[in-house]
């Protein structure tokens, strides 16, 4: 599931120095977000629907053995054949072995973060199955061998300038700032791909116990060719995806899209429930489901559980100051932003991956527009917790230390004011015509310099020092500071 | 259910995962809370939210029906016209109009409009409802850049709430089908851009 070359940190400096890539991304995940708030203030008990499509999804989970096995039922009943994969390879095999004995040469691909997460595409090419992906955004990530960016938004990472160079590169298409002109090239394209393709591939985003209904929602309306003309149809779906009733598909369809772009709905909502019944209906003549553990039974069986009730909205991503900041490519996985810290080192279970947990402010954004209010700030302080226990390096001791100092100067106004006073004289020492930058700072501190911004020195006196020697106008009084 | 070990192995993992942790009671779905739309002026809410999306609505008579669709298509030869046969069924007296009642995957993606029948709509996000059938190929809604839709006010209802409760009554085809505007993206630098893959108008005349 790694995505991204480099350490953590590395790719974090890079993002932040790409100034293209940070414009690109500020006017995406904020205009985004004000559409999120609109259609959010537009629903008149949208905390009351929060807390119960949190509640459907923790109870679901708590039962998960239960749904599921409903759900396998229901779908069987309705002539689909369902299959089980453990693991990303399982899935891969289950997929490739479908595509394979159907003889199937040509996949048309609807977006499916959790084949991106057991690398699916890749499989099937291996497998000598040619697979186009059909979502515009996933489309020119695949022409350009890159990964989305974004859960929902695949291209938010680039500007119209870089996509009319793709499309310039690969089929020689005159560069053009007018989006129309690309998405008509890409509307005749994948027609080519919808008129001779044999397979369909989607994802689900959701998935009904009580009848066996796939649900799934775009704009474009590429998952509807993907799902209506091939012969044989294939959706990969995370066991966590599945709800109880078509009643509680109304509560997340009320608020999936609001959250997700700001629209009351998605143009399109699939509803499938099993293949075609007779040979003049619409819909594949097989209709696979492939039911995916890949980690999620262990996240199940954990504290972290709740993270599972993710409805893959996007909306913490694009309300999150470190997302809109470094992008999704730098967290090297999958999935990024909030939800992403949080699920990818319990699905890869890698310990490098935790330390994604320590990139956030912990503003609490997150929670307060996630649709079903899973408490990620939380979570993501028990995760460092347990990273901590680990043990610390000596970098992580001594922070840990002067963590300490700090807490106790907030308890004690005498310690604060003596703490005060040794910054301001040791960062005085250390500024150069009132600025304490790289080549100036301390090591503690070089880091925070080469990354954002110089720190200005502080003043000689401080207010309060100004406050009890009667000075407030400041004037004639600059006295240097007294260590001490 | 048998499939050898590895249905077991999930539904075991799962069974032993879920031990480990509460088992939180299902919350009460109060209705009130679910539902949106709560008046009954279903018809205009639905007309002004499928026009919000883009959609071209227009209220008109049955008797007008056969003339206003026909100047619709007028400047579309009949070989790229698809015509669907349950709306044939529905209103014989559109089985004057022109066109292929059946195609094949050729005939489809030359057609330049499809003229569908909408077997019901929600009024709370102006989304026309289409099932799939021998007589309702899915292609024809999908397909042309331009698709026709007629639409019975009588079948529009309120809320989804009121359209899922609906549902569960009763057995689902195979493919229902929810169309709330014009297929559009945002994706190339958050441009809004119509017509990508699915149909890029979308005409609706209400009975």
């Amino acid at each position: 599931m790694d995505v991204g070359s480099g350490s953590f940190q590395e790719r974090v400096r890079n993002a932040i120095e790409d100034r293209r890539l940070r414009a690109a991304m500020y006017e995406a995940t904020t205009g985004i977000d004000a559409k999120r708030r609109r259609a959010w203030s537009e629903l008149e008990r949208i905390e009351e629907l929060r807390d119960l499509a949190a509640g459907i999804k923790n109870h679901t989970l708590d039962h998960l053995d239960e749904m599921i096995d409903q759900l396998v039922g229901s779908l069987e009943k309705v002539g689909v054949h369902v299959h089980f994969a453990s693991t990303a390879l399982e899935a891969n095999t289950a997929i490739v072995e479908i595509a394979k004995t159907r003889g199937c040469r040509l996949a048309a691909k609807g977006k499916s973060m959790t084949s991106e997460e057991t690398g699916l595409n890749e499989a099937l090419e291996a497998a000598g199955i040619r697979v186009v992906e059909t979502d515009l955004g996933e489309y020119i990530v695949q022409l350009d061998h890159d990964r989305p960016s974004h859960i929902t938004a695949p291209i938010v990472h680039k500007d119209l300038a870089a996509v009319s160079e793709t499309f310039a590169r690969e089929f020689g298409v005159p560069p053009t700032d007018d989006p129309r002109v690309l998405v008509a090239f890409a509307r005749e394209r994948l027609r080519d791909v919808y008129r001779t393709c044999d397979l369909g591939i989607t994802g689900a985003n959701f998935i009904v116990a009580e009848s066996g209904t796939v649900v799934i929602v775009m704009n474009e309306g590429n998952g509807r060719f993907c799902t209506s003309l091939p012969a044989t149809n294939v959706v990969l779906v995370g066991i966590e995806k599945v709800i109880p009733t078509l009643t509680d598909l109304s509560v997340f369809l009320k608020l999936l899209a609001r959250s997700a772009t700001g629209q009351k709905i998605t143009i399109d909502t699939m509803m499938i429930t099993g293949p075609r019944r007779t040979r003049a209906e619409a819909g594949p003549e097989e209709l696979h489901v492939v039911l995916l553990d890949g980690g999620r039974t262990g996240i199940l069986a954990g504290k972290f559980r709740d993270t599972l009730g993710c409805i893959r909205c996007g909306a913490c991503l694009n309300i999150c100051p470190v997302y809109r900041s470094i992008g999704g490519h730098a967290y090297g996985s999958v999935y990024p932003g909030p939800i992403g810290k949080l699920i990818t080192p319990l699905l890869s279970g890698s310990k490098d991956d935790v330390n994604l947990s320590r990139a956030s402010s912990l503003c609490g954004a997150c929670f307060d527009v996630c649709p079903v209010k899973i408490e990620i700030p939380s979570m993501l302080v028990s995760m460092r917790e347990e990273r901590r226990s680990d043990g610390l390096s000596p970098k992580r001791r001594l922070r840990a230390i002067l963590l300490r100092l700090l807490m106790k100067s907030i308890r004690s106004p005498r310690f604060y004011r003596f703490l005060q006073r040794q910054l301001r004289f040791w960062l005085t020492r250390c500024a150069e015509e009132g600025w304490v930058g790289e080549r100036a700072s301390a090591w503690w501190n070089r880091d925070w310099c080469r990354a954002r911004r110089d720190l200005r020195a502080p003043a000689p006196v401080s207010f309060r020092e100004m406050w009890q020697r009667g000075d407030l106008d400041g004037k004639g009084r600059d006295e240097p500071p007294i260590a001490g | 259910m048998e499939r050898g070990g590895m249905s077991h192995r999930l539904l075991d993992d799962l069974k032993r995962a879920v031990e480990f942790g509460r088992r939180r009671k299902s919350p009460d779905r109060v209705e009130s809370t679910i539902r949106c739309v709560k008046d009954d002026a279903v018809g205009r809410r639905f007309s002004d939210e499928a026009a919000e999306a883009g959609m071209q609505v227009e209220w008109v008579d049955e008797t007008e029906l056969p003339a206003r669709i026909g100047a619709e298509i007028s400047d579309i030869s009949p070989r790229q016209r698809l015509i669907e046969p349950a709306l044939v069924e529905a209103f014989p007296s559109l089985s004057a109009l022109e066109g292929r009642g059946e195609t094949d995957r050729d005939g489809l993606f030359d057609a330049q409009v499809g003229v569908v029948f909408a077997v019901g709509a929600v009024a709370e996000t102006g989304s026309l409802a289409f099932f799939s059938g021998p007589d309702a190929p899915a292609g024809f809604s999908l397909v042309p850049m331009t698709i026709v839709v007629v639409l019975k006010q009588s079948t529009i209802v309120g809320d989804w709430f009121d359209w899922m409760e609906a549902c569960s009554a009763s057995q689902l085809p195979g493919q229902v089908v929810f169309v709330s505007g014009p297929s559009k993206t945002a994706d190339i630098q958050m441009k809004l851009v119509t017509g990508v893959h699915g149909p890029g108008v979308v005409k609706v005349f209400i009975i």
